[in-house]
């Protein structure tokens, strides 16, 4: 047997050195050496971050942007915009104040608001005024339903919101701050590093993206969120993503019907507000303006073709529940999550796609007075 | 514990290596144990419906096999009513009360029947009626009862075949499970290269075809004419090499531990006829129905009325089976009238058509075509949804003479690259599996010189490597 046992090593040991050198060697992921440092200072010193350093997983890599440019100890902006890709055509201009920065976070949930705040204050960089984006999914208890035959199965277990990568640090010690315990609904398992090291080297289907990244390597990025064009510069220095396509509506238009029929009924299945992340969001407003900070509630709309097909109680529940919380706390809110609150929004195609605002979009919203 | 997984790729060489290490006297307690292990990493709880299920089996065995007359039957009952009762609880319960209630709402009655919101445990039927054929076996006095209850209870939840078949028999697997199995170099060779043969069916070629099965399934409004017909192809192969690919990879670990579990497919899509294909297709739940409903009911020897009777009751049972859903009893019904056409008209010695040679492409084309037909209803997620990728079957045909765009509909939106793939990958099956009709690819590398073996493997190994799907999707047939 033991003769075997190490011909059968002798036999594999070629064919995984190759995918273990292979999988270390072009990294397509970013998993054994990540770039994302590098990347995130050339973009703010403005060179082409295309040519040296290709960052892939794109959430890391913003967070590393975010984290880096506050590192870099830039003048403090006295406007900042904390929320998803939902509020990132949120410009300078639009917003008239002249040293307004955007940092937003795609994806980005109230936990990962809240782990914001810390990294600003520990670089004592806490701006004046912030925008709070807040969207549909930031205060979502879902419960998960399988589906076996014809029937439905609902598992008595929540899913929870999660701080991305590398937040969690900054999150505790923000709850920490702010007098919250840490809790069960809050903790959240770090991703470990190590293990998913050792998954990588001989993965498959890292090994599948690596051969795609071979001949790329060099010139040209290996994911599409990182094609030349992707993203713009804004006139503040924060970058948007998604630009593409924003030039072809025709085929947004019908890949917004698509997005319709596909997450039309069931996205918000079973849909609760989460009591537990409201009161988290309370509890940060009167944080913040505890340190003299102005705070604005923003809400983005979402497409008038998918609005109505929503659960519209879910949405309409948690709008009246903004409301009455920027009441308590004198918070202005901005937006409305009903585009037909925005006669504007209805007349042309004003969406990138179901949750995204195109630019033009934004305008309308940021027209009206918000101070 | 998925078989393509990570997990999986850990605990089966740490398993085998413990397995041969340890004197046979342990082997049982071992393999019992990363059973367990096995079994619980899908949900730890359900655990103990199969502990009991296996206590009542077990005494029920013992019982059978000491009682005499009448007796025997009640403790064949009393067996039978446990293992059918956790079906139905788990299995079927909420398909009754969803019927119940459409019924009392026909009825206007407005008090309604309250659901149980449990999930099916993973491999339940498979489990269930591999217990039920030691009872039966050791009730027809072809199999003596069971004293270890160890090894009884690894004859049920021998890890390999616990979720998804082969469905044994007491008479294949417990004289193995006490034999001394010693460490044969070729039987472990062969043993691997067969659980390679089966990952590359389920996830390089099951995962990859079911992108475009699955769209077709889950927007069936958006396909017509030839989409719908390549998306039913499509998942008529993915089913196959989905399942197969799961009894292949079963077969191959045990066959390295040196327990042969038996053929569960034979190229059922070679089958000339639907007769054939039921010969070839998931055998050991065939002969499971054969031998504990279709012969207890009369078989073939009671008239011709009521041997029709029988094998459309063996489908119907058979497709209720396989899930909680009238789409499954609809399919198991269309596979009985298929084969009762069959049956009344090519094998009575009466019937003229029985003379009738009919060639080899003819039979194949008919039968794959009412087979892929039938899986309309095994797949599609609603009768509704059914009903309209039949209906939209013949609409759209027009597609195929408007030009270079419009044949993307074909693609079902996906890409070419990615589509082409997919047909060659099954034409590459039926080639190979034409080849095994003559000699089993296992025989045909064994057969071929070293170097061309290890190349052979190295190819393979590439394959799973650069084409494999892994997003760690399940086997179908888990859901049963």
């Amino acid at each position: 047997m033991k003769r075997y046992i190490v011909k059968v090593i002798l036999f594999c040991f070629p064919f995984l050195g190759l995918v273990a050198f292979v999988n270390i060697y072009y990294d397509p992921g970013e998993v054994f050496h990540s770039q994302n440092r590098e990347a995130s200072v050339l973009m703010i010193q403005g060179k082409n971050v295309l040519k040296t350093a290709i960052p892939n997983d794109w959430t890391d890599f913003h967070l590393s942007y975010i984290q880096e440019r506050l590192r870099m100890k830039l003048p403090k902006h006295s406007t900042v915009l904390w929320g998803s890709s939902r509020s990132s055509e949120i410009t300078k201009e639009l917003t008239g104040r002249k040293d307004f920065h955007n940092f937003a976070l795609p994806g980005s949930s109230i936990l990962d608001h809240v782990a914001m705040i810390n990294i600003f204050e520990e670089l004592g960089v806490l701006p004046d005024t912030i925008i709070l984006n807040i969207d549909p999914w930031m205060f979502y208890g879902r419960k998960t339903i399988l589906k076996e035959g014809e029937s439905f199965y609902i598992l008595d277990k929540d899913q929870k919101l999660q701080c991305k990568k590398g937040l969690q640090p900054y999150f505790l010690k923000a709850i920490k701050n702010m007098g919250i315990k840490p809790n069960n609904f809050f903790l959240i398992k770090e991703e470990n590093n190590a293990w998913s090291k050792f998954t990588a080297v001989l993965s498959p289907s890292y090994f599948q993206s690596s051969v795609k990244a071979l001949n790329k390597k060099n010139n040209s990025p290996t994911t599409r969120s990182f094609t030349p064009g992707f993203f713009t510069i804004r006139s503040d220095g924060s970058y948007s993503l998604g630009t593409w396509e924003k030039k072809n509506i025709p085929r947004v238009r019908i890949s917004s019907r698509i997005y319709a029929s596909l997450w039309g009924e069931n996205f918000f299945y079973e849909a609760s507000l989460k009591s537990e992340y409201f009161k988290l969001l309370e509890r940060f407003t009167a944080y913040l303006q505890n340190k003299k900070t102005t705070v604005y509630y923003f809400l983005a709309p979402v497409h008038p073709l998918i609005y109505p097909s929503q659960d519209i109680n879910y949405q309409t529940k948690m709008e009246k529940e903004i409301k009455k919380l920027s009441a308590k706390y004198h918070v202005k809110v901005l937006g409305a999550f009903n585009p037909y609150v925005y006669p504007e929004l209805i007349e042309k195609e004003y969406f990138i796609d179901s949750y995204h605002l195109s630019s033009e979009g934004m305008n309308i919203i940021m027209k009206s007075p918000w101070q | 514990m998925l078989f393509n997984s990570l997990e999986f790729l850990i605990f089966f060489p740490l398993v085998t290596l413990i397995y041969f290490l340890i004197p046979h006297r342990f082997r049982w307690a071992h393999l019992l144990f990363a059973s367990s292990i096995f079994y619980m990493a899908f949900i730890p709880v359900y655990i103990l419906i199969l502990f009991f299920t296996i206590l009542i089996d077990y005494i029920a065995g013992i019982l059978i096999e000491n009682a005499q007359g009448e007796k025997r039957r009640w403790y064949l009952g009393l067996s039978l009513i446990a293992n059918i009762g956790v079906l139905a609880i788990f299995k079927y319960y909420n398909f009754f009360i969803t019927n119940m209630n459409d019924l009392l709402t026909v009825l206007n009655v407005s008090n309604k029947m309250g659901y149980l919101q449990i999930i099916l445990p993973i491999g339940l039927s498979f489990h269930t009626f591999q217990a039920m054929s030691y009872t039966f076996e050791v009730y027809y006095g072809r199999q003596k009862a069971e004293r270890h209850l160890g090894i009884y209870a690894l004859y049920v939840m021998y890890y390999p075949q616990l979720v998804a078949g082969p469905i044994e028999r007491p008479q294949n697997i417990l004289p193995q499970l006490r034999t001394p199995q010693p460490f044969i170099a070729s039987r472990v060779t062969d043993g691997l290269t067969l659980m390679m043969w089966g990952m590359i069916k389920k996830v390089v070629i099951a995962d990859k075809l079911a992108f475009f099965a699955d769209r077709l399934f889950s927007k069936p409004e958006l396909y017509e004419g030839p989409a719908v017909v390549i998306g039913v192809i499509f998942f008529a192969f993915q089913i196959y090499c989905d399942f197969s690919g799961y009894s292949d990879i079963a077969r191959g670990a045990s066959r390295v531990m040196g327990i042969e579990l038996m053929e569960n497919f034979r190229r059922p899509y070679l089958s000339r006829s639907i007769h054939e294909f039921w010969k070839r297709w998931h055998i050991s739940l065939s002969t499971w129905f054969r031998d504990y409903v279709y012969i207890p009911l009369g078989g073939n020897r009671k008239g011709i009325y009521r041997w029709l009777l029988n094998l459309l009751i063996v489908f119907l049972t058979s497709g209720f089976w396989h899930g909680a859903s009238w789409n499954f009893i609809i399919w198991g019904a269309l596979h009985g009238i298929f084969t009762i056409l069959y049956a009344y008209f090519f094998l009575r010695k009466e019937s003229r058509l029985a003379k009738i040679s009919i060639p080899y492409w003819a039979g194949w084309i008919i039968t794959f075509t009412v087979v892929s037909f039938a899986w309309i209803f095994f797949r599609a997620t609603s009768f509704d949804d059914a009903l309209l990728i039949t209906k939209n079957l013949f609409s759209g045909w027009a597609i195929l003479f408007q030009g270079k765009d419009a044949l993307s509909a074909l693609y079902l939106n996906y890409t070419f690259s990615s589509w082409l793939l997919s047909i060659l990958l099954i034409a590459a099956l039926l080639v190979i599996e034409r080849m095994e009709e003559k000699k089993s690819i296992i025989a045909y590398i064994h057969s071929s010189k070293r170097w061309t073996r290890y190349a052979i493997y190295y190819i393979a190994l590439l394959t799973l490597y650069l084409f494999g799907v892994y997003q760690q999707s399940s086997f179908i047939y888990f859901q049963f």
